[in-house]
C-alpha cells in the first residue's frame, strides 16, 4: 500500500463510491467500504499536502555542486 | 535656423521618399535576414519584419508579386530581393519584396538530425514506452534559460494553477555552442534529484516531473534540442520528461524522444500541473458521495433494526395470544372428548347394569336357589365351611329363614 500512487488511490476511491451508490450490499460490506474509503481519502489529502514546497532557482553550476555535495555524504 | 518657410511634414516625408526611390542603390537590393512577425492578410498582401541582431526593416510582399516558398515562416533565414520605399502615412522605411528565398544554411545539420532520428528509431528509442505524468507533481524540475521569459511564464502559471507547488529551476544556456552540453548536464542534475536516496537526504519528495524547454526561436536557436547528447539524456530519464520548445516547424528531436511534447513552456505547465482548486473540489465531492452512499445504507439498516425492535416488542404478547388461543382450542377439544367419553361410559354402565341386574342374586333366588349366610353374615358356598349344629340364615326370594345344620354330606369327586 506504501507504493500506491495518488492516482491508484483515487481510482480505488471512485470504485468504492460507485459500489456504495449502487447499493444492495449488506451492512458489514458497507462498513468495510466506508472505512476503506475514509482511509483512502485521508491518504489522498496527505499526498496533496506533500506537493507543497519551496521554489528553488539554481544556476546549473550551483545545482551540480549541490548534487556533488550530496554524493559525498 | 536660417530663413525659409518650414516644410509641412507630409511634404517632407514625400520628398524623402522620392529621393530614396530615385537612388538606384535602393533598387534591387539583395538583403539577408530573419523573418519575424510574418503575417498574411485577407487583402492578399503579406507583411513581415526582416531582422538580425544589428537592425531590422519592415517588408511587404504585395499580393501576387512573387511566389512564397512553403518553408518561409517565423524565424526562417531568407534572402530577399527588393526595393526600398517609404510608407509616407507612417513615415516607415519599407522593403518592397520582389523575390524571397529561404536560406538552407542548416543543410549539413539537417542531415545529421535525420541520421540521428534514424538511429534512434532503429535502436527502438522512439518506440519505447513513454512515461505518463502523475496526476500532480510533488516536485517539479524546470530546465530552461535562466532569467528567460519562458521561465517567468512557467513560474507564474504554475503558481496560479497550484500555489505553493515545490519547484526546482536549473538555469542553463538554451542556444549557442554551449547549449547542448548545458542542457544535457541540466537533465543529469534532474535525474539525480529524482533518486529516492537524494530525496531521503533532503527530506523532500524527489523530482517526479521534468520540463525542459525554451521560448520560440529560429531553427538555429533551437538546434541544441536536435543533438544526440540531449536525445540520449531524455530517453534515459527515470521520470516523465516534457519537451517544451516553442516552435511550429519540423519535428524537433527532443520532441520526438521525450515522453511528452508541449508546444510551449506554458503549455507544458498546463499539462503537468493541474489546478489545485479543481483537485480539492474533486476530493470534497468524493467525500460527499462516500458519506451519502454509506448513510443511505446505514439508514436502511437503522430502519430494519427499528422494524425488528417493533416486532420484538409485540412478539411476546403475540406468542401468548397464540398460546392462549391454542389452549382454548385444546380445552374445547378436551371438553368434547370428555363429554363423549362420559356418554359412552354411561351407555356402558347401563349395559353393565342390565347385565348385572340380570345376574342379580334375586333373580337366582326367584328361581328357587338359596343363598346361605352364617352367623357372621358371610355367605356360605361350601359345606366344608359348615359345622353341624351351626345356625345359618337361608335367603329366599321373598325373605329369610334360619336353620340348624344337621347332617353334612360332602359330595364325592
Amino acid at each position: 500500500m506504501t507504493e500506491q500512487t495518488y492516482s491508484d488511490a483515487l481510482r480505488r476511491l471512485e470504485s468504492i463510491v460507485a459500489e456504495l451508490e449502487r447499493g444492495g450490499m449488506d451492512l458489514e460490506a458497507t462498513l468495510k467500504r466506508f472505512e476503506e474509503g475514509s482511509a483512502l481519502l485521508e491518504r489522498c489529502q496527505g499526498e496533496l499536502k506533500e506537493a507543497e514546497g519551496r521554489l528553488e532557482k539554481l544556476r546549473l553550476e550551483d545545482a551540480e555542486a549541490m548534487v556533488e555535495e550530496a554524493k559525498k555524504e | 535656423m536660417d530663413g525659409g518657410e518650414p516644410v509641412a511634414i507630409g511634404e517632407f516625408v514625400q520628398s524623402l521618399r522620392n529621393r530614396l526611390r530615385s537612388d538606384e542603390r535602393n533598387r534591387n537590393c539583395l538583403v539577408r535576414g530573419e523573418i519575424r512577425q510574418w503575417k498574411a492578410y485577407p487583402s492578399g498582401h503579406t507583411y513581415f519584419s526582416l531582422r538580425d541582431d544589428n537592425g531590422q526593416i519592415s517588408a511587404v510582399i504585395w499580393k501576387g508579386r512573387c511566389r512564397i516558398p512553403s518553408e518561409i515562416e517565423e524565424g526562417q533565414e531568407v534572402i530577399v530581393l527588393g526595393n526600398v520605399d517609404v510608407y509616407a502615412g507612417r513615415g516607415q522605411l519599407q522593403l518592397i519584396v520582389e523575390r524571397i528565398e529561404p536560406i538552407r544554411k542548416i543543410g549539413a545539420l539537417e542531415q545529421e538530425r535525420q541520421k540521428l532520428l534514424a538511429t534512434l528509431q532503429m535502436e527502438g528509442v522512439l518506440d519505447r514506452e513513454k512515461k505518463t505524468l502523475p496526476l500532480f507533481p510533488k516536485h517539479l524540475a524546470l530546465i530552461t534559460g535562466k532569467d528567460s521569459a519562458a521561465l517567468a511564464d512557467m513560474l507564474r502559471l504554475s503558481e496560479t494553477r497550484w500555489p505553493g507547488l515545490r519547484r526546482t529551476v536549473i538555469g542553463v544556456t538554451v542556444q549557442g555552442e554551449r547549449a547542448v552540453e548545458e542542457i544535457t548536464r541540466g537533465l543529469a542534475v534532474a535525474r539525480h534529484l529524482s533518486r529516492k536516496e537524494y530525496a531521503e537526504q533532503t527530506g523532500m519528495p524527489p523530482v517526479d516531473v521534468v520540463i525542459v524547454g525554451r521560448g520560440g526561436g529560429s531553427p538555429e536557436d533551437l538546434w541544441a534540442f536536435n543533438l544526440e547528447p540531449v536525445a540520449r539524456a531524455l530517453s534515459t530519464m527515470p521520470i516523465p520528461v516534457i519537451s517544451a520548445v516553442g516552435h511550429e516547424s519540423d519535428l524537433l528531436v527532443s520532441d520526438v524522444v521525450a515522453d511528452i511534447r508541449a508546444s510551449t513552456p506554458s503549455h507544458a505547465i498546463e499539462l503537468a500541473v493541474p489546478i489545485l482548486d479543481d483537485v480539492l473540489s474533486l476530493m470534497v465531492d468524493i467525500e460527499d458521495r462516500l458519506h451519502r452512499g454509506s448513510i443511505r445504507r446505514f439508514g436502511e439498516e437503522n430502519l430494519r433494526l427499528q422494524q425488528l425492535q417493533l416486532r420484538l416488542r409485540l412478539a411476546p404478547s403475540k406468542g401468548l395470544d397464540n398460546a392462549v388461543r391454542h389452549l382454548e382450542r385444546l380445552g374445547n377439544d378436551l371438553n368434547g372428548f370428555v363429554q363423549s367419553t362420559i356418554q359412552a361410559n354411561k351407555q356402558r354402565l347401563a349395559m353393565l347394569e342390565g347385565t348385572l341386574l340380570a345376574a342379580h342374586p334375586q333373580r337366582v333366588l326367584e328361581r328357587g336357589y338359596l343363598m346361605t349366610t352364617n352367623e357372621k353374615g358371610e355367605v356360605v358356598a361350601k359345606v366344608t365351611d359348615l359345622t353341624a349344629g351351626e345356625t345359618v340364615s337361608l335367603h329366599f326370594a321373598d325373605g329369610t329363614a334360619d336353620a340348624n345344620i344337621d347332617n353334612i354330606q360332602q359330595r364325592e369327586e
